[in-house]
């Protein structure tokens, strides 16, 4: 890895005010996103792993700043993204893009498709009039979509088609990072491996770098370099991807790995009783001890730092004796 | 020979055919489902969207009766009085006393067949006192065993909850517990866990084995991912454009898929654990169900199509040995040939 | 808006409104007679030239009728066309920007809805005077907040959509989502309302006219006749039958294009 990685997240949290009655009263807050750190690099794709009520979304938008994070910083390229004014954030945005899970959400049903790819040039200002058509066609092909789709209407393509469209919008304005929130969980089966490919191909072709966020371990461990793994807003693990998958060293990640069905093996499941705690309510000391096997008393007493176990792979558990 | 209603299976669909909308609009969601469940057996019914999966399921219940869909063939199901009846050809009187005494379903979302205004004990007693004629205090006791049973922590809390209130896997659960009060012989579970996370699925898979392992229940499972086909089914069905495309027992078909769809869609799931095997993806989209292709619905998107031959006439379910079925007329070329 | 001229119903309004605007348009070239002039028929039943029979003073109900209607298109047009560039702004603003200008907003909406507007435009007609212009901008005034009402909705509504989000992570501003997602979302729902306007304005407008608070006489209008000619309902049944069917039939006119619009 470089010596500045392209994206530097430091403590990172997003609180939402929980506010009742008439007069709106704070009652209390939802810790999103709690003290999250994590780099990515240059061309480097890092997954982000958690199930919903984990705040991989909230990261993901708050790394944009399409949310304001209550704390934290988040460097991008060495500049601090927090502090950015309306021009530098309208800047950066020709940097960072995202793609979103929902592609029959995020395309605006009145525009064209080619309307819809030509959107960020337009509002960035980077083509003229006379110019448009062809950054267009020549963006269709990049998604491998025929250059006669720019006169579709959204409506008239298939889930697949348009996530198509949705990268292709994200991918022109020239961007070096991507955040891609769930962009196959939408589709079916035999159309998510097609896209899963084009983002596989962008990353080689374009150097893309990716936060790539998904419930989906094994879409994750195929496209990313390294994994990170939340629960509750915090992360419990991060490491390469080869390594969370084989060897996960902390017991949430053991279980989420172990939960996740594969069609050719049947492997011994670790069955995690209960729900996801309230989010609103915590539990003291680490959030996961109330569903973990291996708690122990102490696991209430203090949150556990994140250590590295391995070089580049760090765990947020105070047990060494497990895994 | 003990008696005929034991050898026989629990269900026989014959050359089921549902279509929405009248006839030249009209959309075939079902196109000649063929099928077979014994007693205490878990099949898994898979496809993707549009492939007819959940209108098949729904079929078994007779819940696509009404409105625009016609159904035609027949649904033989034994009840648990050795009667055979024909869900397709019952009225709606004698099908109101199937479901949820012989044959009950459960959905991908429970929220929308819970009745928001009442409370989960309200309703699961309402269903016990309904199909089992029991009283109120004996339903009541019933009912907490029962989610005892399903691993709910504290049943009497979860009595007094209204469904809002409840986490999605649990309330799963109570749809579980409803559906069970009225020990049918067949469950319908049609996506139970899509719409739940992997920890809380894994819970969910875990309780429906054990329970069929305990009541003996049949189920027909009936999904989008592989991967949860294994955990729970011996057999499973492969449909594809609304026909089944192929038939088999779970670990044989997915170490060795022989119908052609069956094979790319293994090979387009990346595996975890896997890294470094490439995956393969499916080119083109799922069919329309109204302008669907000639000859083999699969055709456009196969890598062993054959011009003239797979567009041109449609491929039979052929039995490939006791089993199993295969829908390719290429099938014994390609396993010759050593594709 | 193409099922405007698709579905059978938007065609019918259409056909009704244009029809309608042409014969009033056209009024002086299709009038028999002078709308205003007196004659000593007064009260004559219909006959083969007097087709609706005359009014109290004498003058033919056919060519009142045929002038009647540009008074009652003129207030129900223009109505809706204040009613329209106040409500839609101020809705849009409101629903999109949120924040203090929507809590204010809100209230002054739901604080005129809330007032029955025939009454509301009845005391304001009162104090101002009933002059054609004056007619229009209380109409107008009456009808703001519903289109206010609509429009801050729908910006509500679409201002959370995924696209719109999708444009701000693009680096759009509130200028350019205004433009260029909101309002193209926005645009048929309001030329619904639109339509609907001209229709409770007409409506309205001959309401006022009938409580004596319409355009000044001598000038025909539909409201003022149907008053006119309720007295002599027994007498002369034409008088009055005529101008509200055709009030009925211009208002089912607009109905009919406001529903059709998706």
């Amino acid at each position: 890895m470089t010596a500045e990685p392209l994206l530097q997240v430091r403590r990172l949290s997003k609180l939402y005010d929980i506010r009742q009655g008439l007069f709106s009263r704070l009652v209390g807050h939802v810790r999103a996103v709690d003290d999250v750190s994590f780099d990515i690099g240059t061309s480097e794709v890092l997954g982000l792993a958690g199930e919903s009520g984990s705040g991989k979304t909230t990261i993901g938008r708050s790394v944009l700043r399409l949310v304001e994070p209550t704390s934290g910083s988040i460097r991008f390229e060495g500049k601090e993204v927090t502090a950015f004014d309306r021009p530098q954030l309208r800047d950066f945005r020709r940097s960072a893009q995202i793609v979103f899970q929902d592609p029959y959400a995020s395309i605006d049903p009145t525009m064209s498709v080619g309307d819809a790819i030509a959107e960020p040039l337009r509002v960035q200002g980077l083509a003229s009039r006379s110019e448009i058509p062809d950054r267009v066609e020549k963006l269709l092909t990049d998604v491998a979509l025929p250059a006669d789709f720019a006169r579709r209407r959204p409506s008239d393509l298939s889930g697949g088609q348009r996530q198509r469209v949705v990268i292709a919008r994200a991918l022109a304005v020239g961007p070096r990072f991507i955040v891609a929130d769930e962009p196959v969980s939408a589709l079916d089966v035999s159309i998510q491996a097609q896209i899963i490919s084009l983002l596989e191909d962008l990353k080689s072709r374009l150097g893309l770098a990716m936060l790539f966020i998904s419930h989906d371990l094994a879409v994750m461990e195929y496209l990313s370099d390294r994994i990170a793994v939340v629960y509750l807003g915090k992360l419990m693990e991060i490491g390469p991807s080869r390594d969370v998958v084989a060897t996960p060293k902390h017991p949430y990640t053991e279980a989420l790995i172990s939960a996740v069905p594969d069609p050719s093996s049947r492997r011994k499941r670790i069955i995690l009783k209960g729900d996801v705690p309230s989010p609103v309510s915590p539990p003291s000391g680490c959030v996961f001890r109330t569903r973990c096997p291996y708690a122990l008393p102490d696991c209430a007493a203090a949150v556990p730092a994140t250590r590295e176990v391995r070089p580049g792979h760090f765990k947020a558990c105070i047990r060494d004796d497990i895994l | 020979m003990t008696g005929i209603t034991e050898a026989a299976p629990l269900l026989v669909v014959d050359n089921l055919v549902v279509s929405f909308g009248r006839a030249p609009r009209s959309v075939v969601a079902a196109r000649g489902v063929s099928f077979e469940m014994r007693r205490q057996e878990v099949v898994a019914l898979v496809g993707e969207s549009g492939s007819g999966k959940s209108t098949t399921g729904l079929a078994l219940l007779g819940l696509v009766g009404d409105g625009a869909a016609s159904v035609e063939g027949s649904i033989r199901i034994t009840r648990k009085n050795g009667m055979t009846d024909d869900v397709a050809a019952l009225p709606e009187r004698r099908l109101r006393q199937l479901r949820g005494n012989d044959v009950a379903m459960i959905f991908q979302e429970p929220m929308s067949s819970l009745n928001p205004i009442y409370t989960i004990g309200t309703q699961i007693i309402e269903a016990l006192t309904v199909h089992r004629r029991m009283s109120q205090r004996e339903a009541r006791g019933e009912a907490l065993s029962l989610l005892t049973q399903l691993g709910v922590a504290s049943p009497e809390k979860c009595l007094v909850s209204y469904p809002h209130q409840l986490s999605g896997g649990m309330r799963q659960r109570v749809m579980i517990a409803m559906a069970l009060s009225g020990r049918p012989a067949l469950l319908i579970a049609d996506e139970p866990t899509t719409a739940l996370d992997v920890t809380i699925q894994a819970q969910i898979i875990d309780i429906l084995k054990a329970l069929q392992h305990e009541t003996g229940m049949a189920i027909l499972f009936v999904t989008h991912d592989l991967g949860l086909v294994s955990e729970l089914a011996e057999r499973v069905l492969v449909m594809y454009a609304g026909q089944i495309v192929e038939e088999g027992p779970v670990d044989r078909v997915f170490a060795q898929p022989r119908m052609p769809y069956t094979q790319a869609l293994m090979r387009s799931r990346p595996r975890l654990g896997g890294k470094g095997t490439k995956i393969e993806a499916i080119p083109g989209t799922v069919p329309n169900l109204a302008a669907l292709p000639q000859g083999c619905s699969f055709h456009p998107r196969c890598p062993h199509f054959l011009p003239g031959r797979c567009d041109a006439t449609e491929p039979p379910l052929e039995v490939a040995e006791p089993g199993w079925k295969i829908r390719c007329i290429r099938w014994r070329e390609l396993e010759e040939g050593g594709l | 808006m193409l099922s405007l001229f698709t579905k059978p119903r938007g065609v019918a309004g259409l056909a009704i409104v244009l029809a309608v605007g042409l014969i009033v348009t056209f009024a002086p070239l299709l009038a028999p007679f002078d709308p205003t002039q007196s004659s000593v028929f007064f009260l004559a039943p219909p006959d083969a030239e007097r087709w609706m029979g005359t009014d109290d003073l004498g003058r033919d109900t056919f060519s009142r009728l045929l002038y009647g209607g540009r008074s009652s298109l003129i207030v129900g047009m223009g109505a809706a066309v204040i009613a329209t560039l106040v409500g839609v702004p101020i809705g849009l603003a409101a629903g999109y920007l949120g924040g203090k200008f929507d809590v204010v907003a809100r209230q002054f909406i739901d604080l005129f809805i809330a007032l029955p507007g025939l009454v509301l435009a009845l005391i304001i007609t009162a104090v101002m005077g009933p002059t054609l212009f004056n007619l229009v901008l209380v109409l107008g005034f009456v009808s703001w907040p519903k289109v206010a009402r609509l429009a801050r909705g729908q910006a509500l509504a679409i201002r959370e959509s995924v696209f719109v989000e999708a444009s701000r992570a693009v680096g759009a501003g509130p200028a350019w989502i205004i433009h260029a997602h909101i309002w193209p979302n926005v645009v048929r729902i309001i030329a619904a309302q639109f339509a609907l306007t001209v229709a409770y304005s007409i409506f309205t407008s001959a309401s006022l006219s009938f409580l004596g608070l319409g355009v000044p006489p001598p000038t025909p209008d539909w409201g003022a006749m149907v008053r006119t000619g309720f007295d002599y309902l027994a007498l002369n049944p034409s008088m009055s039958m005529a101008p509200s069917g055709a009030v009925a039939l211009t208002v089912f006119g607009f109905y009919l294009i406001g529903t059709s619009i998706e």
